[in-house]
């Protein structure tokens, strides 16, 4: 079967020149004599669909940038998650174990094809997820795989140890499917020819593609058939972006700009909790980090509901544990909640031997207590709310320097043993299941830049291993709870709120569900407006 | 001959060839000349005026001095391609962090990042060598005209700075221009008065004081949002052009008012504007013909000095409107600490305004009265 392929002419792109000095030369006589004309591509007004988000393209890489092309719809991945963290097919048709868990089969869909049209074959697939797991930063790497090969038709993963969690990593940005001729001689990727129902048709640089709808063998044709994704990197440019109806859909807006336009009348504004917190990570090798009761004291001197409902503009943001509430697996509702009780924090305080001395901050042995809390302006909302708990902290008799430095250095404070507490951001949404990160920042030998220093757990690393190995959904359940659990009771991170995904959407357009674990802007399901 | 620079002396006798005067000689259309008045000859009390003698040269000692000035500025040229990027390079090397780190959370984002791949970078990047290896390597490759890949992208670094620089260049051929015009005329005109220069001296406090990011939002409220006739950030198109031209022009236009105005002030002062009113000559014309001609040094200067402020005012107005151009993309190269990068727009930058001055100052030696 052929496939079918929408033939219209591409729409107008960015193209570098051929010769930079004819080039500067003649847009620059446009540029100057031709207001009005347009040089480039269509503005909003123009049946295209324009998409801003903070997002560079900053290579070709799944690595690097796949997550872009998969969320525009260009690329896809085997596997798929749904808006309630299910993982789906997706170019795979099916997937089986064998009983030792070693052994994963992946049967591809049948009569799938590049944009270039040769067809998926599960020779193409095996090379781009061989390609993909030899690349460094690719989460592929955090998987144990022995080898990826095709036999009789369908991609085969074989393991060293049982991996549960495989379909997740194959869901993940990293592992889009890229067809052959997206490779040069030296298997790196040089242009972007995947299977998604959108197909590229420019890049600018760093900052533009245009994408173009393929027309699906069978089923409707997408509403939206061009394209215009730019990266913006400043949230509140975004937002006004979609206010003067310059973009159509502008996703990750900050609290205050969508406060801002939800008053307005010329877009609408949706949200959803997404798997990203924001907490406290602590350096439990420094006093009095190490006790239970400071960490305790701390805790509860936050008043998360306030600084949800004042800086954050959702008062639902506040965080009562790790995970946010729509990733129900992970609930158990059993569990305690954190909550806000300074009375008790100033007794947990007095019971590790830290009383108040004359100014009104705790000591202990001639010590005052006083520690440094690090947080980054690269989220703009973190320094406030650093402010806020400064204040909090300083209620119970507890002295908190802020030092504002930019999030990529926290892995070095980590390592050079400067930091002490640190306010940051995580996304557990790195592969559609929070044990990739949550493996990551507490069990793995090599923890990354994002967790606590100086905290082991061996209840919590049982737990992460039988949660990776088990298949079986009782045993799983099981393991998320005691994980939660353990997280809850000893704190190695202060969870204070959760992310809200803010997405406007223009008046052209009907705005669409959001996916939570964002690899989807769901540009197939939108339709513009009547 | 030439003649000398500087205060003459009051018993100098040049001969009427050597001399020059703005327009003709006595006896000629009274509308286009100074009366005949010698210029090169100093009145007691009046500040001089001296001419630099552009004429006099001969068509092969112009053509020599055009070779010499293409000369010193290639010497500039490649002085500033050496010195920039050595100190683009050591200012990198002076940043507290780590490079390796940085350039991975670049690369896969900064909660992606893995030991691994940090020391893989490192590795890579030959970040685990000491800086003077480096800095050769670099300075080797710069003489053979290559300035390296992104250690980001993996891209050549022209490659991928020549589109911003495309873009930035663009905004400022049109914003240039545009500041130099609204400068002069403006500041001519406030010359005129005093509560003029008052309001000159009010716009050069402005234009200091004010942050393009606020001018920039401002005129992107109205124009874009409230009025919804332009775009408010973006690039693709001629109308995405004109907030971020017009920002640049204002940051740099209302400078060259204030000095436009006292330039154009003093030159106002001088004794042949004075008979230039005599005449009778209307006031457009005094100012247009006698007055600019006179004003028209430190104003020139400025207006290249202009370009640069411009070219630095750009970082900013291109993150306000979203416009992918040099100054945004050498904000990027720092931020994830791509050497190369920083030291290939950096260079792109300063070629740009060393040029300029060159041409400021060529200007200055060979057409216009100093």
């Amino acid at each position: 079967m052929n496939p079918t392929l929408n033939l219209a002419p591409p729409m107008p792109r960015c193209v570098m020149p051929t010769s930079p000095a004819m080039a500067v030369t003649r847009r620059t006589l446009f540029g100057v004599v031709g207001a009005g004309v347009w040089m480039g591509p269509a503005r909003a007004q123009d049946g295209v669909l324009v998409v801003v988000s903070p997002w560079e393209v900053r290579g070709l890489d799944p690595a690097q940038s796949g997550y872009v092309f998969l969320r525009l719809s260009v690329a896809e991945t085997l596997v798929r998650p749904d808006t309630e963290c299910i993982l789906r097919p997706g170019l795979s048709e099916r997937w089986e174990t064998d009983a030792d868990g070693l052994t994963w089969r992946f049967s591809l869909q049948a009569d799938r094809y590049f944009h270039d049209l040769t067809p998926v074959s599960a020779q193409a697939v095996v090379d781009c997820l061989n390609t993909s797991r030899a690349t460094t930063g690719n989460t592929l790497r955090r998987v144990p795989i022995e080898a990826v090969v095709a036999e009789a038709g369908a991609v085969v993963v074989r393991l060293s140890r049982p991996f549960a969690t495989l379909p997740a990593y194959l869901a993940a940005s990293g592992s889009i499917i890229l067809g052959p001729s997206s490779y040069n001689a030296q298997r790196g990727v040089e242009r972007i020819v995947a299977t998604g129902p959108y197909r590229v048709t420019g890049m600018d640089g760093r900052h533009g593609i245009e994408t173009q709808a393929m027309t699906p063998a069978t089923g409707n044709a997408p509403a939206v058939r061009r394209v215009r994704y730019q990266a913006v990197t400043d949230g509140e440019t975004r937002a006004r972006m979609v206010e003067a109806g310059d973009a159509d859909l502008a996703v990750n807006l900050p609290p205050v700009s969508a406060d801002r336009l939800r008053r307005g009348r010329a877009e609408r504004v949706v949200s959803m909790p997404i798997p990203r917190a924001r907490y406290v990570a602590l350096n439990l090798n420094v006093a009095p980090l190490d006790d239970l009761r400071v960490r305790q004291a701390l805790s509860l001197a936050i008043d998360r509901a306030g600084a949800a409902r004042a800086i954050l503009r959702n008062p639902d943001a506040a965080a009562d544990r790790l995970l946010p509430p729509f990733l129900r697996e992970w609930r158990d509702p059993a569990m305690p909640p954190l909550r806000t009780d300074p009375d008790a924090a100033r007794r947990l305080l007095r019971e590790a031997g830290w009383s108040p001395g004359p100014n009104g901050i705790c000591q202990r042995d001639g010590r005052s207590l006083s520690l440094e809390l690090f947080t980054s302006a690269n989220r703009p909302e973190l320094p406030i709310l650093a402010e806020a708990m400064q204040a909090q902290w300083r209620d119970i008799g507890i002295e908190v320097r802020i030092r504002l430095g930019d999030s990529e250095d926290i892995p070095r404070i980590r390592a050079d043993g400067s930091m002490q507490m640190a306010l940051i951001a995580r996304t557990y949404a790195q592969i559609p299941d929070p044990i990739g990160s949550i493996n990551d920042d507490f069990v793995s030998p090599s923890p990354n830049g994002w967790a606590s220093v100086g905290w082991r757990s061996e209840a919590l690393e049982n737990a992460v291993q039988r949660y990776t190995v088990t298949a079986d959904p009782s045993e799983r359940t099981a393991a998320r709870q005691t994980i939660a659990g353990v997280l809850q009771a000893e704190l190695p991170v202060i969870p204070h709120s959760w992310y809200d995904q803010v997405v406007a959407f223009s008046r052209r357009v009907d705005p669409v569900a959001i996916d939570p674990f964002e690899t989807t802007y769901g540009i197939p399901d939108i339709n513009w407006a009547r | 001959m030439t003649l000398p620079v500087g205060r003459r002396a009051k018993t100098t006798a040049a001969s009427p060839v050597e001399h020059r005067s703005f327009g003709v000689m006595a006896g000629a259309d009274p509308r286009s000349t100074t009366c005949g008045v010698d210029l090169g000859t100093v009145v007691d009390g009046l500040p001089p005026l001296v001419m630099t003698p552009c004429r006099a040269s001969t068509r092969s000692a112009g053509l020599a001095a055009c070779g010499r000035a293409l000369a010193r500025w290639l010497l500039r040229c490649a002085a500033v391609l050496v010195a920039v990027g050595a100190l683009c390079f050591a200012m990198t090397e002076a940043l507290p962090g780590d490079t390796a780190q940085r350039v991975a959370a670049a690369r896969y984002g900064a909660e992606n990042l893995t030991t691994a791949s940090v020391e893989g970078i490192r590795g890579d990047l030959g970040l685990d060598r000491p800086w003077a290896p480096r800095f050769a390597v670099w300075l080797g490759m710069l003489f053979q005209g290559d300035v390296g890949v992104s250690a980001v992208t993996a891209r050549p670094v022209w490659t991928d700075i020549g589109p911003p620089l495309r873009r930035t260049m663009m905004l400022a051929v049109i914003a240039w221009p545009a500041s130099i015009l609204f400068g002069v005329v403006l500041g001519v005109v406030l010359a005129r008065s005093r509560a003029g220069l008052a309001a000159a001296q009010l716009l050069g406090a402005v234009a200091a004081g004010l942050p393009s990011y606020v001018t920039g939002i401002l005129l992107g409220s109205v124009f874009a949002i409230a009025l919804g006739w332009l775009p408010v950030a973006g690039y693709g198109s001629a109308s995405h052009l004109v907030l971020p031209a017009i920002t640049l022009t204002l940051v740099a236009g209302l400078r060259l008012v204030l000095v436009t105005a006292r330039a154009a002030h003093d030159a106002s002062q001088h004794p042949s504007i004075g008979f230039a009113r005599m005449k009778g000559l209307p006031e457009t014309e005094v100012a247009a013909f006698h007055i600019l001609p006179l004003a028209a040094p430190p104003v020139i200067a400025y207006a290249f000095i202009g370009l640069a402020f411009l070219l630095e005012g750009a970082a900013v107005v291109e993150t306000v409107f979203a416009y992918p151009g040099i100054g945004s993309a050498l904000v990027d190269a720092v931020l994830a600490r791509d050497v190369p990068v920083i030291q290939g727009a950096t260079i792109a930058i300063a070629i740009l305004v060393v040029t300029a001055n060159s041409l400021a100052d060529g200007i200055a030696r060979f057409g216009v009265a100093r």
